[in-house]
């Protein structure tokens, strides 16, 4: 079993490359910066709640259950279960 | 002379110009009632109608001939008929009365999922949907039955096409919520799991007062495909902000079994991921997804020999079963040759020591493939800027909307206050 360097586990990958001498080395990728790690903070912290104050009224009266049962119940949703790669080979 | 033979002479001959498409439709929509009176009477009618000159006719008279019960035996008639008006009508025609044309084709729809064919319905659905859109950007209540279909009869290739167009035009929610769910189901079939999630995320995250059936399984699905895609569930995360906050609020408590096992999943810990899975075999087989919660056991797998890529560059298959707590040499073999052809990761096998050496990415981003690929999604995202442009402006100008936001926004601003000079700051 080869390892790689147990001290840059989470950060980085390890990468042969051959040094001037021709000997195998190995060296560290640079950490790659989360270059849209900050576009989540600019969106507004404010929920959108405009269906819940106001009902929406460019939909036809009907389009929307007003009391707590589920809407669109009767959807048809019987299905096989096809998702099942066991049955595959 | 018989109402039934005149309605048919003037369907004849106000068929040839939109002048008199235009009078037949108003003879036509006045002759409804007493078409449906005598819908035994109508299949000879048919009979002399031509499909493709006559559509708007031929609809009308199709819609009265099926409106009543139709019998398994009967369906074996119908669906003929209706499917070979849907195949040659004129689109121009139909889409005068485009309600009844709906109305046509989810009674073959029905009809063809109770003599248990549902794949005979499924060209023809597809060929009504292109007919009744205005644009490929026009989502039709067609659209989700198409998909429905095409779910039962296993067709899930034939049911992409219709999901690679960019919907922007929604008649009614429910359309949506149904078209996107179908869809999420379809490429699942096909592994197309991003595709999935994208699909399914609009279903959970549309604007909805109460909450939806539809977005329920969608959720449950949304959570098992991102577990299987990405590995992860970030439950603090939660639903985005512009998600309904019904949604963000109520989906969580319809989806209790699915929140756990994703939490399980996040502790890593195979044993008791499978146990919880046991334990709840039933409840999953009662939504019909364990399939998909096998295939999430089955990605933990998948995640924590990925993860041995990140320490190791070589490993025996023996050391691979012990890690990963799988039961032999040849089973790990197994799993990283399907993960080999997934692409999930890059490795080779020697058989003569049972050795797997983890490779790099070799992907380099610099091949002409690459480079149209990146080209395209640029173009792609170009023109959905534009299009966003464009209805922001629309949205902008639209009565209701101004009206809503004049009723929320203060009445006057700080500028309408004549203040005196001398209390200015």
């Amino acid at each position: 079993r080869a390892m790689r360097d147990s001290s840059l586990l989470n950060y980085k990958k390890l990468k042969r490359c051959t040094n001037r001498s021709g000997a195998r080395k190995r060296i560290m990728r640079p950490m790659q910066m989360d270059l849209f790690g900050e576009m989540d903070e600019q969106v507004s912290t404010i929920a959108m709640d405009v269906d819940d104050v106001d009902p929406l009224e460019i939909f036809p009266e009907g389009a929307f259950s007003v009391d707590n049962k589920l809407a669109d119940a009767d959807f048809f949703n019987n299905f096989q279960d096809d998702f099942d790669d066991a049955d595959i080979n | 002379m018989d109402p039934l033979e005149a309605l048919v002479a003037q369907i004849q001959g106000l068929s040839s110009t939109p002048g008199d498409i235009s009078r037949l439709h108003v003879i036509l929509k006045q002759a409804d009632d007493s078409l449906r009176s005598e819908s035994t009477r109508l299949s000879p009618v048919l009979a002399q109608l031509a499909p493709s000159e006559h559509s708007l006719g031929f609809l009308y008279v199709l819609d009265a001939f099926t409106s009543g019960q139709i019998s398994k035996q009967q369906a074996e008639t119908t669906v003929p008929i209706i499917t070979g008006f849907i195949n040659a009508c004129n689109a121009e025609q139909i889409r005068l009365a485009p309600e009844k044309f709906v109305l046509v084709c989810k009674r073959l729809k029905d009809q063809v999922m109770m003599l248990e064919a549902p794949i005979r319905g499924v060209g023809p659905l597809f060929n009504a949907a292109r007919k009744l859109q205005l644009s490929t950007e026009h989502l039709t209540p067609l659209h989700s039955d198409f998909l429905l279909l095409c779910l039962l009869a296993k067709c899930y290739k034939t049911g992409l096409s219709i999901l690679e167009d960019d919907i922007f035009e929604v008649d009614q929610p429910r359309d949506l919520f149904l078209y996107c769910y179908y869809g999420g189901m379809i490429c699942i079939g096909l592994k197309r799991f991003q595709k999935a999630l994208d699909l399914l995320h609009n279903v959970v995250t549309a604007p909805m007062s109460s909450l939806n059936a539809i977005a329920v399984e969608a959720y449950k699905k949304y959570i098992l495909v991102s577990l299987i895609h990405h590995g992860q569930w970030q439950i603090s995360t939660s639903l985005p902000k512009y998600a309904s906050s019904v949604a963000q609020r109520s989906l969580k408590n319809f989806c209790q079994p699915y929140i756990e096992l994703a939490n399980i999943y996040g502790t890593e810990k195979i044993a008791e991921l499978e146990a919880y899975v046991q334990t709840n075999t039933e409840k999953f087989e009662n939504d019909n997804n364990l399939g998909l919660v096998k295939q999430v056991v089955l990605s933990m797998y998948k995640r924590n020999i990925q993860r041995l890529t990140q320490t190791y560059l070589t490993l025996s298959l023996q050391d691979i079963a012990n890690t990963v707590q799988l039961n032999s040499p040849k089973e790990a073999e197994m799993h990283v040759l399907q993960m080999i052809q997934d692409g999930e990761i890059y490795a080779t096998i020697n058989q003569r020591d049972g050795m797997v050496r983890f490779l790099e990415d070799p992907e380099q981003y610099k091949t002409c493939e690459m480079i149209e690929h990146i080209d395209s999604s640029i173009q792609r995202i170009m023109a959905l800027s534009r299009k966003l442009t464009a209805m922001d402006e629309q949205i902008s100008c639209d009565q209701l909307y101004l009206s809503k936001v004049g009723r929320e926004r203060q009445r006057y601003d700080f500028d309408d206050f004549d203040v005196p000079t001398k209390f200015n700051i």
